[in-house]
């Protein structure tokens, strides 16, 4: 276990030294330093911006990010689940290829695990399609003028 | 050319002298401990940052190091779903909704701190020496193995006698002896969806109306 998130650590300390070394030491000794106000304005595809991008977002995208988390929690549980599943359907499998009787908990275990997750999903499922229902998740898809457009 | 020189250094430096401090520390302590004051720094630092930005936006990308730092933990202890799960849930779910809810709460991102006043020192002051004094006498009371007796503590930190991966236990945990609360946690996360899509809704009509 301990050598598998050694690579993780590995990972992230060459990404970071990967990061530190082009962006603050390679390029602070090749790039030319011509400093100019203009260079540290915001820019947007080279348009000048309009107004602050500091303005309230739409409500509907928390709705949206707290549905994901949700979900995101739900999955957590799957993980845990789906090793034990796959583990007892080798359990199966091992057993049928070398031509044993599957004794009654093999034989069980499968569709037992099988509906404690679905009936786990469906709880969820049901909450999905409540939200679905009462249009959180309705974007305002057209806006006025467009719509016009559309049709020509 | 000289000048050349001098910004070479410049930039140079501060690298490899940080290389060097890391790989010193790590010469020093050893993978485990050198780990462990790793995770514990990117858990610490981050948090003087966090009281000290400005920026709310910047604020949450520290508490995102913090995070990260407390999995470096997990995975220290042997506890290696609950650092994915960390990972997944924290710095993937709770940071979208946090930052999300600087989009939807921030007119600016800019914090504005109240000069620090004595009524709010005081007792800040003692709520800190009350958890200080509590986690100190916790740990004096403590008996840790390894310092009782090292050589139990070598053996049990042999690496390879540990379990490959924590979840197979915890599934099989979850789906036996657990498999009730299992459910619950499904009805619970249930009631956590419609309830916060309900106030979210509210909030959209009279964002509407307003």
């Amino acid at each position: 276990m301990y050598l598998d998130f050694t690579n993780v650590l590995v990972f992230f300390i060459v990404g970071l030294v990967f990061v530190i070394l082009n962006v603050s030491v390679l390029s602070r000794i090749l790039r030319p330093s011509i400093p100019h106000e203009e260079k540290e304005t915001t820019y947007e595809c080279g348009e000048p911006a309009i107004g602050s991008s500091w303005i309230r977002f739409d409500i509907r995208f928390y709705t949206v990010a707290l549905i994901f988390l949700i979900f995101d929690v739900e999955v957590a549980f799957l993980y845990p689940w789906a090793g034990v599943f796959k583990r007892s359907l080798d359990e199966i499998k091992e057993a049928k290829a070398m031509g044993l009787e599957l004794t009654a908990t093999q034989a069980s275990i499968g569709s037992f695990l099988f509906f404690e997750m679905l009936i786990f999903v469906l709880i969820l499922v049901v909450g999905f399609v409540y939200v679905w229902a009462k249009g959180d998740l309705q974007w305002i898809k057209t806006m006025t003028g467009q719509e016009d457009q559309q049709k020509n | 050319m000289g000048r050349f020189l001098v910004a070479v250094l410049k930039a140079v430096l501060p690298f490899v002298l940080g290389i060097a401090v890391l790989l010193t520390v790590y010469a020093k302590l050893g993978g485990t401990a050198f780990t462990f004051w790793l995770s514990a720094a990117a858990a610490v630092i981050p948090g003087i940052f966090i009281l000290m930005s400005e920026d709310i936006v910047r604020t949450a990308f520290w508490l995102l190091c913090s995070l990260t730092g407390f999995a470096g933990f997990y995975v220290l202890l042997g506890a290696d779903f609950l650092a994915l799960t960390q990972v997944m849930v924290y710095l993937g779910g709770i940071m979208i909704l946090l930052l999300f809810g600087v989009l939807l709460t921030a007119k600016d991102p800019a914090i504005t701190r109240r000069s620090p006043r004595l009524n709010l020192i005081v007792p800040g002051l003692g709520a800190a020496a009350v958890i200080f004094a509590g986690i100190f006498t916790a740990l004096k009371q403590t008996t840790f193995v390894a310092k009782a007796n090292p050589e139990v503590a070598v053996k049990n930190a042999d690496l390879a006698a540990l379990p490959d991966t924590t979840v197979y236990t915890i599934g099989e945990q979850l789906l036996s002896n657990y498999i009730l609360p299992f459910e619950i946690a499904s009805i619970l996360l249930l009631a956590a969806l419609v309830g916060a899509a309900d106030v979210a809704r509210r909030g959209a009509t009279s964002q509407q109306s307003a």
